[in-house]
């Protein structure tokens, strides 16, 4: 097995790590520190793609400033003040791996979160399982990460998921589908997904789960993602006399959009669509996402727990945006989960850790987080149903002030308000 | 099933815009022998001006006219402050790339990684032969042929148009009847980039406006001048066409999983079995 340590370092500053980390955990062991690593107080990583720049970066870095700076306003973590560290891995394992080697072996962090890309993730896998150190991701989605912890748990269990992954979220999709197909007759629905590991579910599971409760899928494709023209993909969809598309995509929601708008398609579109899913995106887009939906775990108006609202007004006040997706609501509650079971346990010792996060319930932004065990099909992932997590679908509809707002449409009992068809249909 | 109606409205429409995209490239290669890579950043360039400029309520018709305007202002200070003091075309590959960089982490700085709208330049629609078109996708096709025929004009018909021919037949030989050939050169440069911006507006309101716009449109430009013929204005209209043909087909008809590299195909398959093009390397006429 390949050392992903050693990729993309040089060999002297590689070596000068490795003469760091040996040196500061013989001190570790000799101190017995049980909290943090020391007099340093308890140290966090967080690796943000394109923080100040790209929505999902910063979100994960509001996020977890908002979590730190109130875990810290209520006494720190073991009596100490936690700090946190942000990196920008800019896209690029390589990038990542080394902005993680700097947390683990410069930063000495207690623990790591973040990281939006799959593959990204994928390849941290080595390094997170090489340093032990718990790892909390968020927004990164495709099963192929949790299958690591299927494969070998005792090897790969520093990682955890509270949002859970793209095959739950396809679920989620399709059931939103049978909903529309009972209410708005989606008889026909289109599936198309951008090229990515994390939207393979969408393409191979999605289409039986939507056959299954009747919904015929006459078009599923999968598209390079930096495509900037629908037109052909959009003229096939009405071709085939699709009521809906369901879209996975995460980089070309904007040409997507517009073009769909544009054009004024006899189509419904929905999915998982994580940029407007953002809160700013119906600015951002200039209004091209009115009627568009998707599938998020959370959106400011709905109240999932009655943590939900305090939470997203907390973040505006600071931050001047509601929260956005995963990257805000689960990197929040991860780093707020981690840190309630470091007061449990009163050690941030991964070893320790590991357990009792695996085996803890907390009650977040969006319901209570709680993970899949070792023996499970996703390890380490979040747990959905009733009395755990859940997704809503929601729309971008226009309010009478012209400001666009993410109302949900299901599930029902969250509903906050009822679909509208786009004006042209 | 293929409709092939919806293909060739969907050719006409792309393939007029690529010619835009493709022709300031190809004058630039042709009669100053640089490859300018910032053609791409100059598209991007384009299509953020007009959606400052309709932004700040100007609408973007002004846009279009400003964008025009900053395009070829972009090109005609990179040419004069970098371009034209190298001879070695490698070093104008660095340069122009370069500045493509810098515009587009310039624009991902200052606007973000979000796609931007360009807003159309006539809303609605109508319906010919039983196609729906849009006003602003007819606008494109409209527009991107009377930039085309203008250049024709000026290049052909002109005493200005009569010099960047002969500069790019023979420098040296330009110069010694008169030609101001550094001149004409800016002058070329500029007429580039006063193509490029407004590409970049219609590309914007066809797709969106986004700070890595410029990559496609520059493969495309490579694609289209490689197959038409370095330096053809005539090969890039019809390779223009064939390149819009075969992206739409195939997204239409194989998958569009295959978006993009027909293009690449093209490049690789021109450059080993006709590496002339379809007209070799000519002077615009």
């Amino acid at each position: 097995m390949r050392d992903n340590a050693t990729q993309g370092i040089d060999r002297r500053r590689f070596v000068g790590m490795i003469g760091a980390g040996a040196t500061m955990s013989v001190a570790g062991c000799l101190g017995g520190s049980n909290g943090g690593n020391g007099d340093d107080g308890v140290q966090i990583g967080l690796l943000a793609f394109e923080p100040g720049s790209a929505p999902q970066g910063t979100a994960q870095e509001y996020a977890a400033e908002l979590a730190v700076d109130e875990i810290n306003d209520d006494g720190g973590v073991l009596g100490e003040e936690v700090e946190l560290h942000v990196a920008n891995y800019q896209g690029s394992p390589t990038t990542a791996e080394d902005r993680y080697l700097e947390f683990v072996v410069d930063d000495n962090v207690d623990m790591t979160a973040g990281v939006f890309q799959t593959e990204v993730m994928l390849d941290l896998m080595e390094n997170i399982a090489e340093h032990q150190v718990v790892h909390i991701s968020g927004g990164n989605t495709s099963p192929e990460v949790s299958r690591y912890l299927a494969d070998d748990y005792d090897r790969y269990k520093y990682h955890f998921r509270p949002y859970g992954n793209g095959v739950l979220w396809a679920e989620s999709v399709a059931e939103f589908a049978g909903y529309m197909h009972e209410e708005e007759g989606w008889d026909r629905v289109a599936v198309l997904n951008e090229e990515f590991e994390w939207t393979q579910p969408f393409s191979e599971d999605l289409p039986d789960l939507l056959e299954d409760q009747g919904i015929e899928v006459p078009y599923n494709e999968r598209y390079p993602g930096d495509t900037d023209n629908f037109t052909p993909m959009f003229d096939s969809i009405e071709g085939e006399d699709a009521d809906a598309v369901l879209m996975s995509m995460a980089h070309t929601a904007g040409p997507a959009q517009i073009q769909w708008r544009d054009e004024e398609r006899e189509f419904a579109i929905a999915g998982l669509i994580s940029q407007i899913n953002d809160p700013g995106a119906h600015e951002a887009f200039d209004g091209a996402t009115e009627f568009a939906m998707s599938n998020t775990p959370g959106v400011h108006t709905a109240e999932l727990t009655d943590q939900t609202i305090p939470f997203a007004e907390n973040y505006y006040d600071e931050f001047g945006v509601y929260p956005n997706d995963a990257f805000s609501y689960a990197t929040y509650d991860g780093i707020k989960m981690w840190a309630e079971v470091v007061e449990q346990e009163e050690t941030t010792d991964s070893e320790a850790i590991v357990p009792a996060l695996a085996s803890h319930t907390y009650e977040g932004t969006r319901g209570t987080v709680a993970f899949n065990g070792e023996g499970d099909e996703f390890p380490h992932d979040a747990q959905f149903g009733e009395d755990r997590l859940r997704r809503v679908n929601f729309q971008w509809q226009v309010d009478d002030d012209g400001d666009g707002i993410q109302e949900v449409v299901y599930p029902e009992d969250l509903a906050t308000a009822d679909y509208q068809e786009p004006e042209w249909f | 099933m293929v409709d092939i109606v919806g293909i060739v409205a969907n050719t006409l429409i792309l393939g007029s815009l690529y010619a835009l995209i493709a022709i300031g490239f190809t004058l630039v290669f042709g009669v100053a022998g640089q490859a300018n890579l910032a053609h791409g950043g100059t598209i991007t360039v384009g299509a953020f001006t007009a959606w400052f400029v309709a932004g700040m309520g100007y609408g973007v018709w002004i846009g279009l006219v400003a964008a025009t305007v900053m395009g070829a202002l972009f090109h005609v200070v990179l040419h004069s402050v970098f371009v034209k003091h190298t001879d070695d075309p490698v070093n104008v590959l660095i340069i122009t790339l370069l500045a493509w960089l810098v515009i587009e982490y310039s624009f991902r700085a200052a606007v973000g990684t979000d796609p931007r709208s360009v807003p159309s330049m006539l809303a609605g629609s109508t319906s010919i032969g039983g196609v729906s078109f849009l006003y602003n996708n007819l606008l494109i096709f409209v527009i991107s042929w009377l930039f085309i025929i203008g250049l024709f004009v000026f290049i052909n018909y002109t005493k200005v148009g009569q010099a960047i021919i002969a500069t790019g037949q023979n420098e040296k030989g330009a110069a010694l009847v008169g030609i101001n050939t550094n001149q004409i050169t800016l002058l070329v440069w500029a007429v580039a980039g006063l193509l490029a911006g407004s590409a970049g507006v219609m590309y914007g309101t066809f797709r969106a406006a986004s700070y890595d716009m410029g990559m496609m449109p520059l493969v495309l430009a490579f694609a289209i001048v490689i197959l038409g013929g370095i330096g053809s204005i005539r090969g890039s209209l019809i390779a223009a066409y064939v390149i819009g043909f075969l992206e739409v087909f195939t997204t239409t008809a194989i998958s569009p999983r295959l978006s993009g590299m027909t293009a690449l195909i093209v490049i690789i398959l021109v450059l080993l079995y006709k590496p002339t093009g379809l007209y070799g390397r000519e002077l615009p006429h």
